[in-house]
């Protein structure tokens, strides 16, 4: 396995495992090429092993995050993007003229604030858009719930062209 | 200056020979491609106008081949981010020519916001940005960037309109998932 990074972020104390260490795997597994993000609380215990391996590159804005994994996937990577959905705003043009058009295949790990028990004001209508948004620009999406199976995920991980899998905002503990 | 736009983007091309060129959006795609070679491996970016330098960097990182970006002074000014790469990753090899004309000229050329493109490369992680303003210069720079990889050059093109006659720049006609399928395919 082939990093990017020149070094691992120094981990923390022990802590017991939980979904976000699983899914992490899973994402490692499913995009080894790159994992770039742009930081979000909710997906915050997903990242965080993640850049303990020193696998995961932090992007300043989220459509350029889009551009790099799609410059990654040109020189054959299945690279993963992580972020919070105010970003999947910001990454609109990147996906529909770049990413969709083009035909190149990455991961989006999209959080889902503005749904659930995150009622702050300022994310209630991109938290009503995200799935719409996505839907309309014709990318699959899961949404990971407290029932989803495992292998379900795993598929949606791995299957061909573009896709994204929403995190809503009490998947890993996360309260506003 | 004496440098021409399209001359500039027909000089780095060149200089490129078969290796990776992400071209941006509008007349930098046109005249790439009307005047690609045989042996040319171009990215023509119609659209997402910005992200040429990142589509550039995720290349780069993953393939590690010395990849060129034809980026304009507009769509760096639409998305400055890029040049500030992630905290700690390696080094990749790219040499981003930066044509500045003043103006956003596929839209009538109304004149860019004012800005310093090279302090502003010079605040990212761009070690050495030349400023050009003739043919003899961007050669000469892009020699040089390539002998200092894989730290990055930023090569700043001061550059007059020579696209008189638009018709021997026709707009990319390719289906794009070609474009992107050629270009992974090399």
């Amino acid at each position: 396995m082939s990093t990017y990074r020149t070094a691992a972020v120094p981990a923390p104390p022990e802590r017991p495992r939980g979904l976000a260490d699983e899914l992490a795997e899973e994402l490692a597994a499913a995009c080894p090429g790159l994992l770039l993000w742009t930081p979000c609380g909710v997906l915050a215990p997903l990242a965080r092993p993640l850049e303990e391996s020193a696998r995961l590159l932090t992007v300043a804005r989220e459509d350029t995050a889009v551009g790099m994994a799609v410059g990654s996937a040109l020189g054959g990577a299945r690279p993963c993007v992580l972020m919070q959905n105010s970003g999947l705003g910001q990454c609109v043009n990147a996906l529909a003229s770049l990413v969709v058009p083009y035909d190149v295949e990455i991961t989006l790990v999209v959080s889902l604030r503005g749904t659930g028990p995150d009622d702050t004001m300022e994310n209630l209508a991109m938290g009503g858009l995200t799935g719409a948004l996505l839907d309309l620009l014709g990318i699959p999406a899961l949404t990971l719930g407290p029932e989803t199976p495992a292998d379900a995920v795993r598929t949606h991980l791995r299957r061909p062209g573009t896709a994204a899998l929403l995190i809503p905002p009490d998947s890993f503990g996360w309260a506003a | 200056m004496t440098l021409g736009k399209a001359e500039a983007i027909r000089l780095t091309q060149r200089f490129a020979g078969p290796r990776p060129v992400i071209f941006t959006t509008g007349f930098a795609s046109r005249v790439g491609r009307a005047t690609a070679r045989d042996d040319a491996r171009h990215f023509y970016m119609l659209g997402s106008m910005g992200l040429a330098g990142a589509i550039a960097q995720g290349f780069a990182l993953v393939a590690q081949q010395t990849t060129f970006v034809v980026d304009g002074d507009g769509a760096l000014l639409m998305n400055p981010t890029v040049l500030f790469p992630p905290r700690g990753a390696r080094p990749v090899p790219v040499i981003h020519v930066v044509l500045d004309d003043g103006a956003y000229q596929s839209t009538g050329s109304q004149p860019t916001p004012e800005a310093d493109i090279g302090a502003l490369a010079r605040a990212g992680t761009y070690d050495v940005v030349d400023r050009v303003e003739t043919a003899d210069a961007l050669y000469a720079a892009l020699a040089a960037a390539s002998a200092r990889l894989p730290r990055h050059s930023l090569v700043h093109c001061v550059v007059y309109d020579d696209l008189d006659n638009l018709t021997h720049y026709p707009r990319v006609a390719d289906q794009l998932s070609s474009v992107a399928r050629s270009f992974a395919a090399r």
